[in-house]
């Protein structure tokens, strides 16, 4: 990650981390002028909301359900839904909210099929995931970090991924959108179809959890 | 350590996972190949103009007639109940054939009075427990009768 991004992150401009994450492949041409152009027949441009959005609607998919293949399959699966939904779309908000509405619901009907499924194998991966396939929100991998730091790093992020994934699902939601993906509480608020201080709330209910769950590492650094 | 602070920068330190470049133009050509399956989009129009919202006028008013008709039926249930309330246990006046019943003993001795009125007014007397049934007033008819019938036979003779 470069300064750029971490700048942007940081001060928690949304546009400014798209801009950064996600460069359009043509700069000049607005979501509204690639959904023109798809719905007059060219249906190639479509390619180029998939590379804009991609990354961050897996990164909300891998946040809402915790697997990375389940979390591609939900992507993808949304960005099909809206190419098959693009007629509807009206404009009165960001492409990129209607997409991680479309997102967030497809999440919701594969985290129902999946409590509705026994795990089926589980998986061992030395890097990024958990024994039931459950895979970490964050990259844990750091060479340059101490063997001891990599095990914290480990443990930690093992311990964040546990305790998002245990979150209800509206929670869940609410935080990743808002403290994983960056965007603001108005945004949050217009993906959920909620009002803001009901984004607050769920917000706050999940940082309590986070608290309660994480407060060992957190006093382990304060030391 | 604000417990969000802390988070927050062991997040920046630790970003959260993206695809790759060869898993993203894998990922893309993945969902292009569907959509390319399932071919233009019918109707092909394009996207609409983005919905303009209401003013606030409207809305203004809408809240109001919504908040009146709130109001209007708290308010009516409330005085419903109130007169429910008011009401001896198992008093049903408020029903009209009920409030006949209640009030039947009155209602006839009034009938009875006014009926003696109206029969005062025509000079009738009621009739009364000396002279029904004791067969004076059959005589004097009878009598009156055979009188009758003695002046016309003299009439006719």
């Amino acid at each position: 990650m470069d300064h750029a991004l971490r700048h942007a992150i940081n001060q928690g401009h949304t546009e400014a981390i798209w801009n950064v994450i996600l460069p359009a492949p043509d700069a000049m041409a607005s979501d509204t002028d690639i959904i023109q152009a798809v719905l007059q027949g060219d249906v190639d441009r479509y390619a180029q909301l998939v590379d804009k959005y991609q990354a961050a609607a897996f990164r909300l998919a891998l946040g809402l359900l915790g697997n990375a293949e389940d979390a591609k399959d939900a992507s993808q699966e949304a960005f099909i839904n809206a190419y098959r939904a693009l007629g509807r779309f009206r404009g009165g908000a960001a492409f990129s909210t209607w997409l991680y509405r479309i997102v967030v619901n497809e999440c919701k009907d594969t985290y129902r099929q999946r409590a509705r499924q026994p795990m089926a194998v589980a998986r061992v991966d030395g890097r990024g995931a958990d024994a039931d396939g459950t895979t970490f929100f964050v990259e844990v991998h750091d060479p340059a970090a101490t063997p001891r730091d990599q095990l914290a790093n480990r443990d930690l992020s093992h311990q964040l991924t546990r305790t998002i994934r245990g979150l209800p699902m509206k929670q869940r939601t609410a935080f990743v959108l808002h403290h994983l993906d960056g965007l603001t509480l108005d945004e949050v608020a217009a993906v959920m179809r909620c009002r803001v201080g009901t984004v607050k709330s769920h917000i706050f209910r999940a940082t309590e959890q986070l608290r309660l769950h994480l407060r060992p590492w957190l006093s382990a650094e304060a030391r | 350590m604000e417990f969000l602070t802390w988070l927050r920068s062991w997040l920046m330190r630790h970003p959260t996972k993206e695809p790759t470049d060869a898993e993203r133009a894998h990922y893309t050509a993945e969902v292009m190949a569907r959509v390319r399956a399932l071919g233009p989009l019918p109707g092909g129009s394009p996207a609409r103009a983005p919905v303009r919202p209401w003013a606030w006028w409207p809305r203004m008013a809408m809240a109001m007639a919504t908040a009146a008709c709130l109001v209007f039926a708290l308010t009516s249930a409330h005085q419903t109940r109130r007169q429910l309330a008011q009401q001896p246990p198992g008093a049903t006046a408020s029903h009209p054939s009920a409030t006949m019943l209640a009030e039947s003993p009155t209602s006839d001795e009034a009938w009875l009075e006014q009926t003696l009125d109206l029969l005062e007014q025509i000079d009738e007397e009621p009739p009364s427990a000396e002279t029904a049934g004791d067969g004076s007033n059959d005589e004097e008819w009878l009598d009156e009768l055979q009188w009758l019938d003695e002046r016309e036979l003299s009439t006719a003779s």
